[in-house]
């Protein structure tokens, strides 16, 4: 350990980051507009929230509907399109000098081969994440709930970029093992787990959904355990990084995924509330690495399951 | 807008379901503008997001809200004591637009409900503090379920403002909505001098304003009219997209292209 204390910076895929710390799609706009609400120097990514190639102005509101223990969500991908994404936000990045990922978006593979084609000549670009797990798209299935689509497609983003790429996948699956070897077959860099959950809630004295899409994706703290135990799995199933995440909400539980295997964590619903919640989760993963004389956060992924053996 | 913890003042229970909290900020007391929000984040265990809230009042370095109990949120807030500090980020929206407005006209403020909370800031800010007060006809219409949940017109009054009451149960006042007695006064002044409307209230209250400016009035399309929207927010400051309502120019986010917006650019819900 040097005098400056543990070391922060992660390898994710191919490239590196200052800090574990990541913004989750969708819960931290494009990066920029937060101005000084957020503490950039804690972040080691902002991922931006999806673009598509043209714009989509998003679903029939209410969006959003907060139950006794989460978040639900039904955005819908709201987004201005990839070129007016190129024109105007990247160079506010760059300016800003903001590590960004691009998290994409479609409905068919040539839309997220073409995302990924345009994206790679995009300089400033850390990494490119594909959602494949939106559950606010009206689809008859999520590319990431099919293995053989889930393959195929990152195959296909694989042949057009020379970026990192990322698969983000649902959580909504009966084995998620199965598909997150798919992604890594098909030549993805690292995961990012999960996305939200499906869920909805209805108003009873009216007997209305609560969301005007009727259901959406369900985050926040209730779904941290679900969350872990996926990390968990995916990190016994593959050898590529994975980015864990799913209603963390301190360091604590930023922990205990990089205990699971996370080689990275996200932020998601936490970044809406507290949108400087990155400096206080990096402080006190430093802060726990140096109680326990680790040198780097590098060192503490997957940890769990060594113990978990010597227990068993 | 930055994120504070700000100290609370005071918790004034005003009615069974309804109490003013008090905080001291002196920064965000000079910032804020009438139909700006906090963003509130009630307590640490009972809630997860943030919560909007109007800033009701101004006095010096003090910021009131005005809060309706409605559901765990605002339980968890009527529960803090003063002295404890609060979490808010703020001030947050865009406020109402105090343009100049011609001497004789006429101001109408129009309260549904806990939607006075809003209006009281603004009627302050058209009488007190204005560099030039406006000298026109002042109104404010308020309306409630009964009698005893009328909220705030000795407010108004102070201020100079004719106060006008309905209550759906006719115990204080005209009987019926506020709109019904706000299309009493629009149909009886019959003529085309500058009226100017502020609004707040729930959502359907405007849609049935909008139809009687349109019936009730010469030129509709003069009479400016301004509402603040309530709507569930996520983040508050414009990334998550969560509280986007229908306008004519597509969806508009609520916490920073609102929450105050022009009558005649909002759309219906289920007509988007």
């Amino acid at each position: 350990m040097n005098r400056r204390g543990p070391s922060m910076n992660v390898r994710v895929g191919r490239c590196r980051y200052r800090s574990p710390v990541i913004c989750a799609s969708g819960t931290f706009g494009y990066g920029t507009e937060l101005g000084a609400l957020a503490d950039y120097s804690a972040i080691g990514a902002v991922t931006t929230k999806t673009v598509t190639l043209d714009p989509r102005e998003g679903n029939r509101p209410p969006r959003i509907f907060e139950t006794a223990h989460g978040v639900l969500n039904s955005i819908g991908l709201e987004n201005p399109g990839i070129e007016r994404f190129c024109r105007e936000i990247v160079p506010a990045l760059r300016r800003m000098k903001i590590p960004f990922i691009v998290s994409i978006g479609g409905t068919t593979q040539s839309e997220y081969e073409e995302l990924a084609r345009i994206l790679d000549r995009v300089a400033g670009v850390k990494a490119v994440e594909l959602n494949l797990s939106c559950p606010n798209l009206r689809l008859k299935k999520m590319v990431s709930q099919e293995k053989v689509l889930t393959k195929k497609l990152v195959a296909g983003v694989r042949r057009r970029t020379t970026k990192t790429v990322i698969a983000k996948l649902t959580p909504e699956v009966t084995d998620i093992t199965e598909i997150a070897r798919a992604a890594e077959a098909g030549g993805a860099d690292a995961l990012s787990l999960v996305n939200t959950y499906y869920g909805m809630a209805l108003n009873v004295e009216t007997g209305v959904p609560r969301l005007g899409s009727v259901y959406g994706g369900y985050s926040g703290r209730a779904i941290k355990p679900l969350s872990l135990y996926r990390v968990w799995r995916v990190y016994q199933a593959v050898s590529i990084p994975v980015i864990g995440g799913g209603g963390i909400e301190t360091a604590d539980d930023a922990i205990e995924f990089f205990l699971a295997g996370a080689s990275a964590v996200s932020l998601g619903t936490v970044n809406m509330v507290y949108p400087k919640c990155a400096a206080g989760i990096k402080k006190g993963l430093q802060a726990y690495l140096r109680r326990r004389g680790i040198p780097r956060i590098a060192r503490l992924t997957g940890e769990g399951h060594e113990r978990a053996k010597r227990v068993g | 807008m930055k994120e504070r913890a700000v100290e609370i003042r005071r918790i004034t229970q005003k009615r069974p379901d309804i109490f003013l909290l008090t905080v001291r900020s002196a920064a965000l007391a000079n910032q804020a503008r009438p139909g700006q929000f906090l963003h509130v984040k009630t307590d640490e265990c009972t809630t997860i997001l943030r919560r909007p809230l109007s800033i009701h009042r101004r006095e010096k370095q003090d910021l009131s809200l005005l809060v309706k109990v409605r559901g765990r949120g605002t339980r968890a807030l009527l529960r803090r004591a003063p002295g404890e500090r609060l979490n808010v980020i703020g001030p947050l929206g865009n406020g109402f637009t105090l343009s100049p407005f011609p001497d004789g006209g006429t101001t109408m403020l129009i309260a549904g409900g806990i939607g006075v909370a809003p209006l009281v800031f603004l009627a302050q800010r058209l009488t007190g503090t204005a560099k030039r007060p406006s000298t026109g006809r002042k109104i404010a219409l308020i309306g409630a379920r009964t009698r005893g949940e009328v909220l705030c017109a000795p407010e108004f009054r102070r201020r100079g403002f004719t106060v006008k009451k309905a209550t759906e149960d006719g115990s204080a006042g005209r009987k019926g909505s506020v709109i019904e007695l706000a299309r009493d006064l629009l149909a009886a002044r019959g003529d085309a001098r500058p009226l100017r409307i502020f609004a707040c209230g729930p959502e359907q209250m405007f849609f049935r304003l909008r139809a009687a400016i349109n019936e009730l009035c010469p030129e509709p399309e003069r009479v400016r009219c301004q509402v603040s929207f309530e709507q569930f927010m996520g983040c508050g400051v414009g990334v998550c997209c969560a509280c986007a309502i229908p306008t004519r120019q597509g969806y508009k986010k609520v916490c920073k292209d609102g929450p105050v917006f022009s009558l005649h650019e909002l759309k219906e819900r289920g007509t988007e």
